[in-house]
Formats: structure tokens, C-alpha cells, sequence
């Protein structure tokens, strides 16, 4: 059996445990100057580290960065997942070639990376006239069979539900389990978790959850800060105090009567209130608990890390989250998500180092 | 980042049969991924020199595909890819003069993360239809600005709706 038969096949947990510890053995060169996996913590908990290439967006759209060269800095920094996104693949969508698919299993070969999860959309939306529920079924039948080429057993999904529930016999004839994404600012507890929930009930091969870790942020974006001093409407010493005062659990209102005796620009005293509401969404952790069972992927939303060696978000609590992904048997990828180059142009947003950082927070985090 | 979606290099006269039957420029996808061909043009608008071109003079080239503007609807398994750059064919007899010009284009794309659908009966719950459920079978022209596109456009009537982009442009023959 050679190694695409054996991911094609075996698909679940083990294969792509033992896969991707053997990835990191087998591609020394790869690895050696990016952190190396261990066999050991692998096996300690069941969290792997992968990237989405949607993190990669403007470089491939603007810097000539290819699929290829995508796969090689996943490998080269040991997130052997691969979170592929069809609908940004070039030439041959939605009709793919056994040519392109033999390059595909090929470089996951070369690289040691691990095909695991297909970013689809329902695209229910695309004429001016609304789409019968079969037409949408049938669109996704189509994508659900080239996931299944590329190896790729997870597919995150989102609405509309009822769209969702009748391609759920199709993913369970294709052998792919649909995760429909828990995306900001969606609440951990509610109407739309319980119905899918009683569908993973029912069908848990079929579907499940791909928590986004968007849902856990608590700070604000630093960028957005930068943004409003360079414009001349935020004064760095009060934006910074009432980031901290935000950061030690001070009174709100304490923080705007303290604000108002610093001689305050306009922009000065709104800025309490948007620190104060960047955790307005933030979900507890805990809560992700019950839903575990339910989960196979989950998305590392990042907009921005912190700019030193210390690798933090700057914005989610994943110093909170993960480890009860660890000690809650979460079963699967934790893909990078990098969103940050979507806001601003001001600045030339780095995907490569920003994705680097990502991931060395998850690898101090999860010990491999 | 996505504003800047017209391109100088490609902008030209057409010429058919030794005449000039219109002019052309070219624009990449304003967004993270490809589109359906039917969702990229859902609202489309093209002014040049303050000159408004209507629908049926606007034809587009994707691939080696040709679209015309007022049939878009149809192309909903026809796929606009990531890095490949649209031609937006204007028919405009004797075409454009040397020199420079003014373009501006405006374009609504729909979103995946909605539905035009009224949700069935079952389904009422909040995020069943999508974040940003569309207003259903509108076209963004001549309305109300969906969310998150036509903050750009202003007050502008021809813009309406639509994320724009505007560029003088250098006409070379």
C-alpha cells in the first residue's frame, strides 16, 4: 500500500497520527531548520498542527507564491495538515484533471503533508433567482467528490442548514464528514449548535463542528490601535492604559472617568468603549467541552501576533483553549487561519512570518 | 486590499475586421478566491470619461470564454479563477482616442455566507440562512448598498452598491 492508498483508506485519527509523525521523521531536510515533531507528545494528546492556505491568499494572488510552495513551507515548518481551498486553485475547477490529482498526491509525497480538510462553500447565493435545494445538493456532490480525490476526508461548511442536512447522506456515500463552522459571533450555546448537534447525533460520521478560534477573542487588534494614532485621533499613552486597565478586569466606567482627566482626543474616550467591546462575543472556552465529540477540525483564526520572540495572539485566548482541546481528546488539526492581511494596505502584511509565529505559539502550546 | 482591482497593463482598443469597434481593459478578482461567474457580476458598472455604458454594450472574457453582461445570470457553473484576470470588452465604435483617461468600474460580487432562500419551515433559528443573509433576488444596482460594499461609491447613483475602483489610464494604440 503506498502512502496516498493508505490516507485514502484509513483516513481517520490513526493514520493521520501516525502519518504525520512519520512526515517529520522522513523529511529531516524539510524540517531541520523549523521546529521538528516529537513522537512522543504526538501520542500524548491527539492535536496536530496544519495550515488553511487561505492564510497564503495574497501571496499567491500577489507575489506569485504557488500550491507548491505552500505545501513546502507547511512541511518546512512541521503543520503537516492541509487545509485546501478548490475555489482558489487554478485552471481546472471544478473540473479536475487525474493529471492535476497525481501532482497533488505527488507533492503531498515530496513534502510529507497530509491532505485533510477542503474549505467549501454552499454558494447558494450565486444567481439573482434563489436556488432549489437540489441544485445546491448537487453543486455540493460535485466538490464533495473532488475532496474525495485529493484525500481530503473534512469539509467546513456553513449554511443554509436545510442545504446541509440533505447533503449529509451524500457525504456519508463519499466517506466525508462535513464540519459546519462555529465563525464569530456565533454563541457556543444556541438554537443552531442543538440541530447540529442532533444531526451529529445521527449521523456522526456525516457531521460535526469546525470551531473557528475567532469565537475566543477578548482583545482588540493592535493594528486597528496603529492605525487610529497614525491618523492623529488616538493618543498612544491613553490607548495604552485603557488596553492594560482592559487586560487587569478595571471597572469600565472607573476607566473612561480616568480617561476624561487625560485630556482626551475624541478618538480617545470612543476607544474605551471598542477595548471594552473587542471580548463582546468572546465565548468561555469551557463551554467548547460538549462539543469535542463533535469536532474533527478546528480553524486558528489570526489576525495578528505579537511582534516578539515571546509568540502570542494578540487577540485570542488560545493559552485557554487549547489546552482543553488537549485534555479533552480533540482528535484532529488545528489549522492556521491567518485573516490579518484582509484590513488595512497600509502596512505589507508578512503571511509567511505571521503564519510562522502562529504556529510556534501552537507548538510551544501543544509541546510538538 | 481588494479596492484595487483594475489593471493598467491590457487597457487597448479593440479592433475587428480593421475597425475599431470598441475598447477593453482587464480587472483581477476583488476577493480571496474564485468566483462563479454568475455570483462575480451580479452588479457591474463601467464609466469612462464620465460616459456610462450600459449593460448591453459591456461584454466580459474569462478564459477563453465570452460572457455578455446581460446574460451572466446563466454562467452559474462557469468558474472565474483566482489568479486569472477578466476582460471587460466595451463596444464603442471608432473606440477611444490616444492620450489619457478616466476609468472607473464598479462591481458586486455576492458572498457564500448568505442565502437568498427563505428559510423552510423547521429552520427558523439564528445562522440557519447565513452571517449575512442578502436581500433576496435584489440586484445591488439603483439600491440600497448591500453590507460591507458601496461605502466607496458614495452618493454616486451609477456606483451604487458596488465596491469601485477608478484609474486614469494611458490609451496606447
Amino acid at each position: 500500500m503506498n502512502r496516498r492508498e493508505c490516507i485514502s483508506i484509513l483516513a481517520g485519527a490513526t493514520a493521520t497520527t501516525v502519518l504525520a509523525t512519520n512526515g517529520a521523521m522522513g523529511n529531516n531536510s524539510a524540517t531541520a531548520a523549523g521546529p521538528s515533531a516529537s513522537a512522543k507528545t504526538v501520542l500524548d494528546h491527539k492535536v496536530k498542527r496544519g495550515v488553511s492556505i487561505y492564510s497564503y491568499q495574497r501571496a499567491m494572488m500577489e507575489k506569485g507564491m504557488t500550491l507548491r510552495d505552500c505545501l513546502e513551507e507547511m512541511s518546512d515548518i512541521g503543520a503537516y495538515g492541509v487545509e485546501f481551498m478548490t475555489q482558489a486553485m487554478s485552471g481546472e475547477y471544478p473540473n479536475v484533471s487525474d493529471k492535476w490529482v497525481d501532482e497533488w498526491w505527488k507533492m503531498m509525497d515530496k513534502f510529507g503533508t497530509i491532505p485533510d480538510c477542503l474549505t467549501g462553500f454552499v454558494d447558494s447565493c450565486r444567481r439573482l433567482k434563489p436556488m432549489t435545494i437540489e441544485e445546491n445538493v448537487a453543486f455540493l456532490e460535485r466538490d464533495l467528490k473532488i475532496a474525495k480525490k485529493l484525500g481530503l476526508t473534512k469539509v467546513r461548511l456553513g449554511p443554509p442548514a436545510w442545504v446541509i442536512e440533505h447533503a449529509i447522506p451524500v457525504a456519508e456515500k463519499y466517506g466525508i464528514w462535513i464540519g459546519w463552522e462555529i465563525h464569530a459571533p456565533m454563541p457556543l450555546k444556541s438554537e443552531l449548535i442543538d440541530w447540529v448537534v442532533k444531526q451529529a447525533e445521527k449521523h456522526p460520521h456525516a457531521i460535526g463542528f469546525v470551531p473557528d478560534m475567532g469565537i475566543f477573542q477578548k482583545y482588540p487588534r493592535p493594528f486597528t490601535r496603529e492605525l487610529q494614532i497614525r491618523a492623529g485621533t488616538l493618543t498612544r499613552d491613553t490607548a495604552l492604559y485603557i488596553e492594560d486597565a482592559y487586560r487587569k478586569g478595571a471597572d469600565k466606567a472607573e476607566v473612561a472617568s480616568k480617561v476624561q482627566g487625560m485630556k482626551p482626543k475624541p478618538g480617545d474616550v470612543s476607544y474605551v468603549e471598542a477595548v471594552y467591546r473587542a471580548g463582546a462575543a468572546c465565548q468561555n472556552p469551557k463551554d467548547l467541552i460538549p462539543l469535542i465529540p463533535y469536532c474533527k477540525h478546528v480553524h486558528g483564526k489570526c489576525h495578528e501576533m505579537t511582534k516578539g520572540d515571546e509568540f502570542n495572539d494578540t487577540e485570542m485566548l488560545y493559552g485557554e483553549v487549547i489546552p482543553v482541546l488537549m485534555e479533552n481528546g480533540f482528535d484532529g488539526f488545528i489549522a492556521t487561519e491567518f485573516e490579518g492581511q484582509r484590513v488595512g494596505g497600509v502596512e505589507d502584511v508578512d503571511e509567511i512570518e505571521e503564519v510562522r509565529r502562529h504556529q510556534l505559539m501552537l507548538k510551544r502550546i501543544l509541546g510538538s | 486590499m481588494w479596492e484595487h482591482f483594475l489593471l493598467k497593463r491590457g487597457f487597448r482598443n479593440v479592433v475587428r475586421g480593421g475597425q475599431i469597434t470598441g475598447f477593453q481593459f482587464k480587472i483581477v478578482i476583488p476577493y480571496y478566491r474564485g468566483l462563479w461567474v454568475s455570483a462575480a457580476f451580479q452588479g457591474f458598472a463601467v464609466r469612462v470619461d464620465g460616459v456610462v455604458y450600459p449593460k448591453n454594450k459591456i461584454s466580459l472574457k474569462i478564459g477563453d470564454r465570452t460572457f455578455p453582461l446581460t446574460e451572466v445570470d446563466q454562467a452559474y457553473d462557469d468558474f472565474w479563477y483566482f489568479h486569472d484576470p477578466a476582460t471587460v470588452i466595451v463596444e464603442k465604435p471608432g473606440g477611444l482616442t490616444p492620450g489619457l483617461h478616466k476609468v472607473e468600474c464598479g462591481i458586486f460580487y455576492e458572498k457564500s455566507y448568505g442565502t437568498k432562500e427563505t428559510p423552510p419551515e423547521g429552520y427558523n433559528f439564528q445562522f440557519s440562512a447565513g452571517f449575512f443573509p442578502p436581500s433576496r433576488g435584489a440586484a445591488p444596482q439603483g439600491g440600497a448598498p448591500p453590507a460591507g460594499m458601496g461605502a466607496s461609491a458614495g452618493k454616486d447613483p451609477v456606483m451604487a452598491g458596488l465596491m469601485t475602483c477608478s484609474l486614469d489610464m494611458v490609451l496606447v494604440i
